[in-house]
Order: structure tokens, then sequence, then C-alpha cells
């Protein structure tokens, strides 16, 4: 299940999408934890994590992104969730964390989303 | 091995027909008879063939709930006992018109099982390459009967975080053999895992769960037990005479998606 390390490309100087892959299991969260931490750590306050492959999210993929979500938080930024499939996100719902993660398809959404928190 | 009994008042066939075995199956059901509930399930999940006895035993439960005034239900009730209560004129008698309803409504949202092919047995290791080999010949074998994607996915969620979670609290090597059977029933899927090593039971209480306290406190790892107890619909752990991990784990076809 391991995957390539995760693409990332840049939109603005806030904004940075990262490609979650097809499968975010135990061998490759700790590298998203490492992408993840790495764009906070460059300045990037909104993290689009591009879900749209994913076949597949493991507890560590859930805790990738919950261990490290409240970084981009804490300074008005955010995590976004972007066109995950409805089996993911019904996964998701199944640890009740639709309420507590930003989950968007839609691009235009996003976009004034990122700006509004901006 | 342990008979398991759940709130609902379950009350499970054992296959094994031991002295030991029957009687305590009729131990608990004379205690649940006692309790006076509105009605006793009778699990026969465990039963692939049924014997003369075995229908001795459904018959002797039906006798005495009726003599109680309860209710008895029949279920998890494989295609070969299905066969054999209908070719002994059995079926209307054990199961009853009211469960024969509520089957037939369940059953509209059953996938195709195919009697000759519901069963499935994976041996593999506790490495990420086995457990990866192992979940292709899951999902292939889950293909078969149609079923729904998010179903599937979560049988894959399973099996992965039962089998990452024995790796790592079961203190096994990654020589051991850790033994997967998947049967499918007209009600549900069950999945049995046996395993060496240090007791590990999924089963223990699973600390209360606030995702919100979790997300502020930056917290990365623990969710696997939370997600096993969330998407299975019974779970029931034994640490068998001979040292080795047993644990069962079912899910209903009806659940969320009705």
């Amino acid at each position: 299940m391991t995957d390539t390390p995760f693409s990332r490309k840049i939109l603005n100087e806030d904004t940075i999408i990262i490609n979650a892959g097809r499968q975010l299991d135990n061998n490759n969260a700790h590298e998203m934890v490492e992408t993840i931490t790495g764009a906070q750590s460059e300045g990037y306050k909104f993290i689009i994590l591009d879900m749209q492959q994913l076949e597949f999210i493991s507890s560590a993929g859930v805790g990738s992104i919950l261990g490290t979500i409240e970084t981009s938080r804490e300074i008005g930024g955010d995590i976004i969730l972007c066109n995950a499939s409805d089996t993911i996100i019904q996964v998701l719902e199944v640890l009740d964390l639709a309420d507590y993660l930003t989950i968007r398809s839609d691009e235009t959404e996003i976009a004034e989303l990122c700006s509004t928190k901006g | 091995m342990q008979l398991a009994v759940d709130k609902k008042n379950k009350l499970v066939v054992p296959d094994d027909l031991s002295n030991d075995n029957l009687d305590r199956f009729y131990s608990r059901l004379n205690f649940l008879l006692d309790k006076k509930p509105d009605e006793i399930e009778l699990d026969c999940s465990r039963l692939q063939r049924a014997t003369s006895t075995h229908i001795n035993i459904l018959w002797d439960t039906r006798y005495s709930c009726n003599e109680a005034g309860i209710q008895m239900h029949l279920v998890s009730i494989s295609e070969s006992l299905l066969r054999v209560l209908k070719v002994l004129d059995l079926y209307g008698l054990l199961v009853g018109q009211e469960d024969q309803d509520s089957e037939s409504s369940e059953r509209r949202v059953i996938p195709e099982i195919d009697p000759d092919n519901n069963v499935i047995e994976i041996e593999f290791k506790a490495t990420s390459r086995s457990i990866r080999s192992s979940i292709v010949k899951l999902k292939d074998f889950l293909g078969k009967p149609n079923l729904e994607e998010i179903f599937i996915l979560e049988i894959e969620t399973i099996f992965y975080e039962v089998a990452t979670n024995i790796r790592l609290h079961s203190q096994i090597s990654d020589k051991d053999l850790i033994q997967l059977t998947v049967t499918l029933y007209s009600d549900k899927i069950v999945l049995r895992f046996v395993y060496p090593g240090i007791s590990f039971d999924p089963t223990a209480r699973v600390k209360e769960y606030d995702p919100g306290a979790l997300i502020k406190q930056r917290q990365k790892r623990g969710y696997g037990l939370i997600m096993i107890n969330r998407m299975a619909d019974e779970i029931s752990y034994e640490r068998t005479d001979n040292d080795l991990n047993e644990l069962y784990i079912e899910k209903y076809w009806g659940g969320s998606y009705d």
C-alpha cells in the first residue's frame, strides 16, 4: 500500500495543494505528517488535501490529518479536504469527524473559503 | 468455548456438541428464560452443518420459549441449515411467520450470497506485505456477492486495523501466522481471527472519544480501535485454552444502509 511521496502544488503565498494519493495508511502516514508540517513551517496557512484519488484511509492516515490541523487553525488557516469520495467521507463520518473537518468538493467554494479566512 | 450472550438476550448455538457445551447452553437458556425477556435471539452462525442434535436444540429452545411466553428468533441462519429446516418442514415452526416476514423484508437489502462460496480462509503474517496481499484476496471474495462499495471498504478497514493492531500489541514475530475465516450469512458477515502472542483484546473499553479534544491535543495515534469498534456491529474476544487469541467480528448487512 505504500505510495510515492505526496506531490505538492503551490496556489498562492498562503495556499498549497497536497495530493493524498491512492492510499493513506500506516506505511505512509508519517510521510503525510512530514509533508503537512513542512508546508506549515514554510508559512502556508491553507493546505488543501486533494483526495480525488484516495481509495483507502487507515487510522494512521486519519491521525496524520487530525494531528496537524490545529497548527493551521491556530494561525487562522485550515486543512481542507477536497474531492473526497462518498466512501471516504463515510469513513470520516463513522468517526464523527465530518463536524470537525472542513470537507469541500467545489473549487470555487474552496477558493472563497481560503480568501474569507485569510 | 464460552457462549456469547449480549444485551439483546442472544444465545449462540454451539457447533461443538460436547457435554460441557450442551450443559452451558441449557444452563444459559434457563437463565434467560428466568429473566423473562420479550424475546430471545438464537444465533445459528456457528452451525455450518446441522445434525439432528442441533435441530433438537433448536426445537427444545423453541418449545421452552413458547411455554414461557417468550418470542424466539433464529438469526444468522446459514444456507445449509435453511435447507435442512425446509426439508424437515421445520422452517415455519422454528422460524415462525413473523420472522419469515421480517426475513423477507431484510432479504430485500441482502446481497446475493452463493451458498457454495460463502467462506474464505486466509492465513497471513503480521507484515505489511502479507496484510496487503490478504486484503486483495478479501476484496476479491467480497466483490462477488455485489456488496455495496462502502460496506466492502468498512470490512477492508476493519481487517486492516485488526491486523495492524495484532502486529502492534500481540508482540508476534514476522513469521507467526494469523488465521482469518470470513463467512457470509443471510444477515451478516463474520470475521474470525485466531492469532498467537500475548493476550490482546480489541474489545477492551475504548476511552471516551472526543474528536474536538483530540484535534486540540494534536493526537496522531490511537484511532484504530475506535474505527474497529464503530464499524463493527458485534465484537467478542477470548483467550483459548491453548493460549491463542480468538476474535469474532460481526457486521450486519442492514446497518446504516437501510
